[in-house]
């Protein structure tokens, strides 16, 4: 449930847009809020807000709508499992190059209006490459569509790349179209073994930049491999830091990739390059670098995002961070090919004040080259004290008016998105 | 429903007065902007900016040619101030009339903003004004071994700035997408006349995607000064090939069969027999001018991978009843080949006085069945159409050949165009991949969306464009004119279609 002031919330369940429309509506017309609940899994994201009188569940609207293998798309209700998709999909050796945590329940509507990214992204991109088309439900009722059912399509505004990522502030969901992918033929990863944080980066830079196609460059440092074993069971060296890499497609070609990744990486100061020894483990290792957010335990989850470049200064920041609060097994995910940095913590109580001043100060470093900082997860003593998605920029005037236009009376899950929209 | 007044939303009831507008005080205002030698408004000259590569045309007032954000910014300021209308233009390359001023007012070309400001290799970025050329970014990357991915056929003329306005494909699109998916930062002029900024260098910004929003609004929502994308190392090897079919039938069934059976190459383009006539006789490339149709195919990556996936494309093409499968020997083979491909809508104008491109997209599954009812089309209404394509996305591009000098053959071209694009539709396609809807296409936007999708729409365009001077009579149907062709337009492409200049770089 959401971080809220307790009060009652009436929980709606509509089996078409047409009913989450007339449901909608006469919220509207009452100006009472709203929020949007697909597998209830991702409710903590968001500012601290007063919850909405009304709770419209996606769950029912789960229904397949158009599935044709050859054309390489598909169409569903947004409230269909992120699961049952790629079950559905892979039935036909196909899927959705979407690898978010795996969380139990997370319906397609709700990962699109938070968008999580994966591993993978580095090669297949989030879900703003991969949405082709959406049906969606206006605050005032009003039902509307954008993009389409097939993969090249310039007809009319993007409207869905505004629903991504708007935490359901925009509109609701009810309907979407992906461009989808045959299943790699066969993957591989290997891990490179650092001394030292700038090496690894270092080389994680240089395979971005290199013509080797890598799926995924993964930096961890000690406590996120600890992490990382204890999920998936797989031994760990004793290394500060570690490069996983990924290369997938046909094999021949995945062969190649990793022996030139492999040796990028011994030029840029590996001490050992470790290969994983093939099958289950490939598929572990993936999961597993998946789902390390998962953890139960952690209740902060920071995310920078930074230049290629930048990211050494993340680091620092991040470490610097974790140091001062005396968090010693914080866990660090380093998106190196993205430039996206994670911190996993457990923030005790009494640290909370520290910690929002801390985060503040990452924040403002993050932002002066161009980058950003958010708060994923927290504690909600927490988020009283800082904004979670920290400043926009000058696009906010541009973004208030659009969420004024859209939704005049303001009752679509209001306060949680950024700057209190 | 909130109540969306046509009459108010990006509509014309609040543009200036229909009082004669004094053109020597309009130059003068604008040369105090941008300078006396970045202004033109003598007919003369503005005969030059009334039309681009669509069927349609109109004069601006003026023509000014910015060079810097500030600039635009006072500009938009000042056609507020004076009620005029104003519009976007880049290389004037578009096939839609995104950049024709369809109601006069000010266009604002963007030809001399036309600087890379940076190219930044290690974060595979680029920062470049709107007036760039798409070609010019690729060349200036190269020796950085990276390369800007979209590559429309008009590449070597048209800019980066139209390119976001049109969210631009091209061939090499198909695995790596398309203007949108290299697209992470966009420095805009807001219809208010701010300089705003969305989206950022890094990945992910927060708030809504306003990025993505813009890409592809065809510059109606604001005029963009800078834009910040993604750049793509170059392959380490590329192979190039010919497949060639003595039935556009077999052809479109390979095409299906590659896609069906995943493997997706890095480019996949179809041409028909009129087309490799038209293609062979303007640039040689060796294509073969007895085939019925040809299939040009190319596969990006390492040495053995490239070799597999080749021995697996031959394989399909042989299997769907290829008559020869072809590889590029040599590089100038391959550019040959491009070269042909690229040029193919300006080789038509070898063999017919006029023509007219379609763009339409179908479902990949589909291509068979649409390809044969488009030669229906052309049967019914007694017009030669030839077709080029992205075969691999199922983007089509019929090019319908005609005589502007012969009476009936505009209006019997437009209404075999809308007849196919009417069939995109009704197969669950849609009415265009890469050349926008602009001026052409409004018409036909009921053919895939309601009223009311259409409604939200003009909401957002009426958030950002308050008054309705940006880019006016583009993208929306006319209220009460949806599904109608355009007709009314075909006297006017009788004048339009001498275009010598351009032949070479479409």
């Amino acid at each position: 449930m959401a971080q809220s002031v307790e009060q009652t919330v009436k929980l709606a369940t509509p089996t078409s847009a047409e009913e989450v429309s007339a449901q909608l509506r006469a919220a509207y017309a009452e100006t009472s809020s709203v929020g949007f609940v697909g597998g209830g899994t991702k409710q903590e994201l968001g500012n601290l807000a007063k919850a909405p009188t009304l709770q419209i569940s996606t769950v029912v609207l789960d229904e397949l709508i158009a599935y044709q293998p050859e054309d390489l798309t598909i169409t569903i209700g947004a409230g269909m499992t992120l699961a049952r998709l790629q079950s559905i999909l892979g039935e036909r050796g196909q899927w959705l190059a979407l690898d978010p945590p795996r969380l139990e329940g997370e319906t397609l509507g709700g990962m699109l209006a938070t968008n999580p990214s994966g591993p993978k992204r580095l090669l297949y991109g989030t879900a703003r490459d991969l949405l082709i088309g959406c049906q969606f439900v206006l605050a005032d009722g009003s039902i509307g569509r954008s993009g389409g059912r097939v993969v090249k399509n310039v007809a009319g505004y993007d409207l869905h790349k505004l629903m991504i990522g708007s935490l359901g502030t925009l509109g609701l969901l009810t309907e979407v179209t992906f461009k989808i992918l045959p299943l790699p033929q066969y993957s591989e990863w290997s891990a490179a073994l650092f001394e030292k944080a700038e090496d690894a980066l270092k080389a994680a830079r240089q395979a971005a930049r290199s013509n080797t196609s890598p799926a995924a460059l993964e930096i961890l440092n000690i406590s996120a491999q600890q992490h990382l074993s204890d999920i998936t069971n797989l031994a760990l060296s004793e290394a500060p830091y570690v490069l996983f890499f990924a290369a997938e497609g046909v094999e021949v070609a995945v062969k190649d990739q990793l022996k030139a990744l492999t040796e990028l990486c011994r030029n840029a100061g590996a001490s050992e390059v470790l290969e994983t020894d093939g099958g289950e483990a490939i598929n572990a290792l993936w999961r597993g670098l998946q789902d390390l957010p998962n953890r139960s335990s952690y209740n902060l989850r920071l995310k920078w995002s930074s230049l290629l470049t930048e990211l050494p200064t993340a680091l620092k920041s991040a470490e610097q961070l974790a140091s001062s609060l005396g968090l010693a097994d914080a866990a660090l995910q380093i998106r190196a090919g993205t430039g996206v940095l994670y911190l996993y913590a457990n923030l005790a109580e009494a640290q909370i004040e520290q910690a929002a001043s801390l985060i503040e100060a990452a924040r403002a470093e993050v932002r002066r080259k161009d980058g950003s900082l958010v708060i994923e997860a927290a504690p909600a003593a927490l988020k009283e004290k800082v904004d979670i998605w920290g400043d926009v920029g000058d696009a906010f005037a541009s973004m208030q008016a659009l969420k004024n236009k859209l939704d005049p009376k303001g009752i679509l899950n209001p306060g949680r998105f950024v700057k209190g929209i | 429903m909130q109540t969306i007044s046509k009459e108010t939303v990006a509509g014309a009831t609040q543009a200036r007065p229909e009082t004669p507008l004094d053109r020597v005080k309009l130059a003068r205002d604008l040369a105090a902007i941008v300078g006396q030698d970045a202004v033109l408004w003598k007919n003369y000259d503005l005969k030059l900016y009334e039309y681009d590569g669509s069927i349609d045309k109109h004069l601006p007032e003026a023509v000014v040619f910015p060079t810097s954000t500030e600039q635009v910014a006072k500009l938009v300021r000042y056609c507020n101030r004076e009620r005029l209308y104003y519009t976007a233009r880049g290389a004037g390359t578009g096939l839609s009339g995104g950049s024709i001023p369809l109601r006069g007012g000010v266009l604002i070309a963007f030809t001399r903003m036309n600087r890379i400001l940076e190219i930044d290799p290690d974060n595979l970025r680029a920062v470049v004004e709107p007036g760039v050329v798409n070609l010019h970014l690729s060349q200036a990357t190269a020796p950085y071994g990276l390369y800007y991915v979209p590559d429309p056929s008009s590449q070597k003329a048209c800019t980066i700035g139209g390119n976001v306005g049109e969210n631009s494909g091209g061939p090499h699109t198909l695995v790596y997408g398309v203007t949108t998916n290299h697209t992470l930062g966009l420095e805009v002029v807001t219809p208010d006349g701010e300089i705003r900024h969305y989206g950022t260098k890094a990945t992910d910004a927060p708030g809504y995607d306003l990025c993505g929003l813009f890409v592809g609004s065809e510059g109606t929502i604001g005029l963009v000064t800078q834009i910040t994308v993604k750049l793509t190392p170059l392959p380490p090897g590329v192979k190039t090939f010919l497949a060639v079919y003595d039935s556009v039938e077999k052809c479109s069934n390979a095409v299906s069969s590659i896609i069906r059976r995943g493997v997706v190459p890095a480019a996949l383009e179809m041409m028909d027999h009129l087309m490799i006539g038209a293609v062979e006789a303007s640039t040689h490339a060796g294509y073969p001018v007895d085939a019925e149709a040809v299939l040009l195919v190319e596969c990006e990556g390492f040495p053995l991978a490239l070799e597999q996936q080749a021995e697996a494309i031959e394989q399909i093409c042989l299997e769907e009843g290829a008559l020869e499968f072809r590889t590029a020997k040599s590089a100038a083979e391959r550019d040959a080949l491009w070269k042909g491909r690229k040029g193919a809508f300006g080789a038509v104008g070898r063999i017919s006085p006029d023509y007219y491109v379609v763009d339409g997209v179908v479902p990949r599954s589909k291509l068979p069945p649409v390809l044969a009812a488009i030669g229906e089309i052309a049967k019914k209404y007694d017009l030669a159409i030839a077709n080029v394509f992205h075969a691999g996305d199922g983007n089509l591009h019929p090019l319908i050949m005609f005589d502007g000098n012969k009476p009936g053959d505009v209006e019997k071209t437009l209404k075999a165009g809308e007849e196919i694009i009417k069939m995109c539709a009704e197969v669950g396609g849609t009415l265009s991949g890469e050349h926008g809807i602009g001026m052409e296409k409004r018409d036909m936007m009921c053919f895939i969306f309601s009223e009311g999708d259409l409604d939200i729409m003009r909401l957002v365009r009426s958030t950002f464009d308050t008054d309705g001077l940006c880019n006016p009579g583009k993208v929306f149907p006319t209220p009460g004119r949806c599904g109608e062709t355009h007709i009314q337009t075909g006297g006017k492409a009788q004048n339009t279609y001498v275009k010598p200049d351009l032949g070479e770089v479409w």
